[in-house]
């Protein structure tokens, strides 16, 4: 499909959550509907246990909706089964997480690579030591995460996602384990890696200011779903 | 390709984390204990396949107790086939004033008709092939002969009534039997010179060979002459039954030394499951974040297939080189059972320990590995989401399922295969109950004592499943090593102190009826104190109630050895000493009729024999009847002439017979054996202290080999450790940076460490020490047939043993623990989760 700036990369139609309580049915989201198209930056806030996750995940394709349809890249992924979302995945999204999700076994060129071996993608080594040099890290290209300091680790884990040149990056509190500085330090790198390769941002906050600096926001609280 | 590629990186970087080091060691202690017994036991069995001609100097050997007639050897002639006669017996050697028991081997010019005779003519010096047979008048020695009557080649013996020269040293006999099946030196001779020495006489224990070599049609030509003359008493060898004493002792090797070794890979598996579920708990965000990037669940289960199989073969690549190396221990303390050079092993071990160490694997840690194909991908965002408790059921159920078809394999035999298998997880469990009460009442105490010598019993009993496990473990193995160390020691030393001070301690056989008058003055003109006379008669059973009975028609092996051989026979007009009745009757010297007898407890079981049975035995070319009156339970350890049948006087009176003495001889008085072997040429003296020596010697270095495999099972037992310690690490390395963050000193948290692992010990030296003394008492009671007593030394050092092993080991598993600063530690472990 010709992608153009007008074309949803991202379309939510009627997207329902409920799941079973002790006291009843509890509707995590209700009849969510929206559209993201390439390259915008959208922040989804709310409150804490509003439901942001839960969303990210089913646009993920992590987590499948009560009811509901998530089309990604004119693809209906819940057409999909669990291996057919997987390849997606590796395809079209990237991750990055509040708590970074490094591998501790493996250096940090290595986690960077993980994607790149798993797609069987050629030039791994040269792809991860071109992105890890981006995000300023190929000198500690060598060390584990144990050894990174949390920013570090999170720059580390914004490699490992823009590895694979996505579509789309899915960002879930990327600053909630950092200080301030370091915070906004990772937010201009996530918001220039997202211009430099075109790739629609969206991010998980219950940070005001940064979903300041998106194109766009929708607020979720109880389920419900607006655009602000 | 690239699947596979992928996984040996993966792979290479799980070897770098050290996640797999204790994975890895397990197999390959489990891989390197089975194939060292492998190894051994395959080396044997070539040297049986192979070397069979050689083992028994031919290609057929027909054994019997008289000399075979010229039918045979005319038979032997026109199948093509060369023969070799043959007569065996022990009988005493005389020179420079000494005298020695030898095992008498003679033969004609032909010998051997398969492999060499190696001799030398000095001691230490290189070996030859004895180019020309003996003359007559000239003997070949074995080395400890000189060596006891300090002679040299070319120094003269007696041997009956005829003087020998000493020709030369043997030093390799075709036939010969191994070191652990001769209690004397064995001497070559003519059989030309036999007569000569008159030591054959009516009853004597000489045992005739006919021994034939050619092509494999006059082989078989012969044999079914043989087996349609159908003679009884005659034993027929050829390469595919060599050397049944051989087989027998190699099959109880087998056994014992398989157990061992099962050992070892039970605990290796149960090593290998604890690793397994730390590497399970360790992996499940490392295969949610695979999910995410785009892994499918069969891309993950084929990596993590492939890691373990990959990881499986080389593991067992290592523990195959390991346990060749180390079968070089077990062929120097037992490879004298074959008697001759062990060949080369065979593929067939390597190929056993391959299986085996990727069939522990595979049984103990594939299943809860495999199951991290189910992590949702969701856990990325929820952590409480896909968190895999593998069942113990799943966790040990397919890894045992594994150890039962390979001792399945190993043992060649189902029931054998399940027994071991059934018998060390009975014996281990029963461990576990043992070290779970022990636990249980230590448990009593965690709150008393506010030490940090105590914190570690705390912990201890916090985890008991870890704790139980790691108890079992080392109890396992320190039970082995403490009983084998027993039985080596104390058990035989204890039981040889319980034979009476003036017990027998020699035994004089092959007296002719005519000699018994003169001995008897003979020792009442030396002073010693005259001893009791034994008729004796050789005989072997050929029916039973009219019925011919052979040895194939029995399974025990002691039955077949009872009817493959003359047995001795003697009577008597009481009941013996130390002998007592548990059926039927003694006779009424007054009954006239003679046709009786009196069977040993054993004898009766073995042959399925009870009161009233009729069996008939052959004596020479005679034989006779007698009715099982009466069956005796025989105390052997009295060392008094005992014997499996006595008949009524009378019945035996018309019979070639031969008398023998137990005696007891000071040593002071060890001059009169010269005398009386000097003066009685044809008579052998068996000196019982050597025949103890030598059954001692036996069991030390059996003990010593099983001891040797049992090693592994204490490596197993530090593997099951390290991978409790390991799977714990967390934890412990939380506890310890919180307690240092809270105020705990250093040396508070080695005390803690330390006194856990020291009960952890102790407990697994009681637990060992228990079972070793009622295994002891059992041994004692039933087997040595001795009063039980406790030796408190076992506890001892079963409890120093465990409690220092231990501790050692699991301060040098826990250095991390104590050695990395709180904060490290803290970011560390919130890292993993």
């Amino acid at each position: 499909m010709t992608e153009t700036k007008s074309n949803p990369l991202l379309v939510v139609n009627k997207l329902n959550k409920k799941v079973i309580s002790p006291g009843g049915e509890l509707a995590l989201l209700s009849d969510i509907n929206f559209s993201i198209l390439s390259s915008e930056s959208v922040a989804i806030i709310g409150p804490s246990g509003a439901g942001k996750s839960t969303l990210l995940g089913i646009l993920a394709g992590l987590d499948i909706p009560s009811n509901g349809e998530v089309y990604l890249d004119g693809e209906n992924i819940f057409d999909l089964d669990e291996d057919g979302r997987a390849k997606l995945r590796g395809r079209l999204i990237g991750f990055v997480f509040q708590s970074f999700q490094l591998l501790p076994s493996l250096t940090a060129l290595e986690n960077v690579m993980l994607p790149l071996e798993l797609l069987e993608l050629p030039h791994q080594r040269e792809t991860a030591e071109q992105v890890m040099e981006r995000v300023g890290l190929l000198d500690r290209a060598g060390h584990y995460p144990r050894q990174l300091s949390g920013g570090e680790q999170q720059r580390v884990a914004i490699a490992r996602a823009f590895a694979v040149k996505p579509k789309i990056l899915l960002a879930d509190e990327p600053t909630g384990n950092l200080d301030k500085k370091t915070g906004e330090k990772i937010v201009d790198l996530l918001f220039s890696l997202n211009k430099e390769e075109n790739t629609t941002l969206v991010l998980v906050t219950h940070d005001t200011q940064l979903a300041d600096r998106c194109q766009r926001q929708f607020h979720i609280d109880g389920g419900r779903f607006q655009e602000l | 390709m690239k699947v596979v590629k992928l996984a040996l990186n993966q792979l290479f970087r799980e070897w770098r984390s050290g996640e797999l080091h204790i994975l890895f060691l397990s197999i390959v202690i489990a891989v390197a204990a089975i194939s060292s017994v492998s190894f051994f036991t395959d080396r044997i069995n070539q040297a049986l396949l192979l070397q069979a001609n050689e083992l028994l100097g031919a290609d057929v050997v027909l054994k019997g107790d008289r000399e075979f007639s010229d039918a045979y050897y005319q038979a032997a002639e026109e199948s093509g086939l060369q023969t070799v006669r043959q007569v065996t017996f022990p009988t005493m050697v005389l020179a420079n004033e000494q005298n020695q028991m030898v095992w008498l081997n003679a033969v004609d010019e032909n010998f051997p008709l398969r492999g060499e005779v190696g001799i030398t003519s000095e001691l230490f010096k290189p070996e030859r092939r004895a180019e020309n047979f003996l003359a007559p008048g000239k003997i070949w020695v074995e080395p400890a002969i000189l060596t006891t009557l300090e002679l040299a080649v070319g120094d003269k013996l007696q041997l009956g009534m005829q003087e020998f020269v000493i020709d030369a040293i043997i030093t390799t006999e075709p036939g010969r039997a191994g070191g652990f099946f001769n209690i004397a030196p064995r001497v070559i001779m003519n059989i030309k010179d036999v007569a000569s020495t008159k030591l054959i006489q009516p009853g004597s224990r000489a045992r005739y060979g006919l021994l034939a070599a050619g092509d494999e049609a006059g082989i078989s030509a012969f044999r079914d002459f043989v087996k349609e003359k159908d003679e009884e008493g005659i034993l027929v060898q050829g390469v595919q039954d060599a050397r049944p004493d051989i087989r027998a002792a190699l099959t109880r090797a087998e056994q014992f030394l398989g157990l061992a070794a099962l050992t070892s890979l039970i605990l290796s598996g149960v090593a290998v499951a604890l690793s397994a579920r730390r590497f399970t708990q360790r992996h499940l965000d490392h295969c949610a974040i695979m999910r995410c990037v785009g892994a499918t669940q069969s891309l993950i289960s084929q990596l993590y297939l492939y890691q373990i199989l990959m990881l499986g073969f080389i593991a067992s690549v290592v523990g195959v080189i390991a346990g060749f190396f180390a079968h070089g221990v077990l062929v120097e303390l037992l490879g004298a059972i074959a008697g001759v050079e062990l060949p080369g092993a065979g593929l067939k071990p390597v190929f056993f320990g391959l299986v085996t160490g990727i069939a522990i694997l595979a049984g103990f840690a594939l299943p809860p590995v495999m199951a991290l194909k189910t992590v949702p991908a969701l856990r990325v965002l929820k952590r409480d989401l896909g968190d895999l408790r593998a069942s113990n059921v799943m966790a040990y159920g397919y890894g045992i399922g594994a150890l039962v078809l390979i001792m399945i394999w190993q043992a060649g035999d189902l029931k054998i295969g399940l027994y071991m298998v059934a018998g060390a997880l009975a014996a281990i469990l029963l461990l576990a109950l043992c070290g779970l009460a022990l636990l249980s009442l230590l448990a009593l105490f965690k709150n008393k004592f506010k030490n940090a010598w105590f914190y570690g019993l705390r912990n201890l009993v916090r985890r008991p499943e870890t704790s139980v496990v790691q108890i079992v473990a080392f109890g396992v193995g320190i039970m082995a090593l403490l009983i084998l160390t027993l039985i080596r020691g104390d058990l035989l030393s204890q039981w040889q102190q319980s034979i009476p001070e003036d017990a027998p301690n020699r035994f004089v056989i092959n007296i002719s009826p005519d000699q018994v008058k003169n001995i008897q003055t003979f020792f009442r003109d030396n002073d010693i104190e005259l001893p009791e006379f034994y008729p004796m008669v050789r005989g072997r059973i050929v029916e039973i109630n009219d019925e011919k009975v052979s040895p194939d028609a029995f399974d025990v092996q002691q039955a077949k050895q009872l009817l493959s051989r003359e047995l001795n026979l003697s009577w008597a007009d009481q009941v013996a000493e130390k002998n007592q009745l548990v059926d039927g009757e003694w006779w009424d010297q007054s009954d006239p009729d003679l046709e009786y007898i009196s069977i040993e407890e054993s004898v009766a079981k073995h042959l399925e024999l009870s009161l009233g049975d009729v069996v008939r035995f052959k004596v020479a070319d005679q034989h006779f009847r007698g009715k099982v009156a009466s069956i005796r339970k025989v105390d052997w350890g009295s060392f008094r002439a005992n014997f499996y049948v006595l008949a009524k006087p009378g019945l035996l009176t018309d019979f070639p017979a031969t008398y023998m003495s137990p005696f007891f001889l000071a040593e002071s008085n060890y001059g009169f054996l010269n005398k009386l072997v000097n003066e009685f040429p044809n008579i052998t003296v068996i000196d019982v202290a050597t025949v103890l020596s030598h059954a001692r010697t036996i069991i030390q270095q059996v003990s010593l080999a099983i001891e040797y495999v049992f090693l592994f099972t204490l490596m197993a037992g530090a593997m099951v450790l390290f991978a409790g310690i390991q799977s714990t690490h967390d934890e412990r390395m939380l506890e310890n940076a919180i307690m240092r963050t809270l105020g705990g000193r250093k040396k508070q948290m080695l005390q803690t460490l330390l006194s856990e692992f020291l009960f952890l010990g102790i407990l697994a030296g009681m637990i060992g020490a228990i079972f070793a003394t009622i295994t002891a008492a059992v041994i004692s009671h039933y087997v040595l047939q001795m009063p039980i007593s406790f030796n408190f030394s076992l506890w001892f050092y079963g409890i120093l043993v465990g409690g220092a092993g231990v501790s050692l080991m699991g301060m040098l598993g826990s250095k991390k623990v104590l050695s990395q600063p709180p904060l490290v530690t803290l970011k560390k472990v919130s890292l993993s989760n």
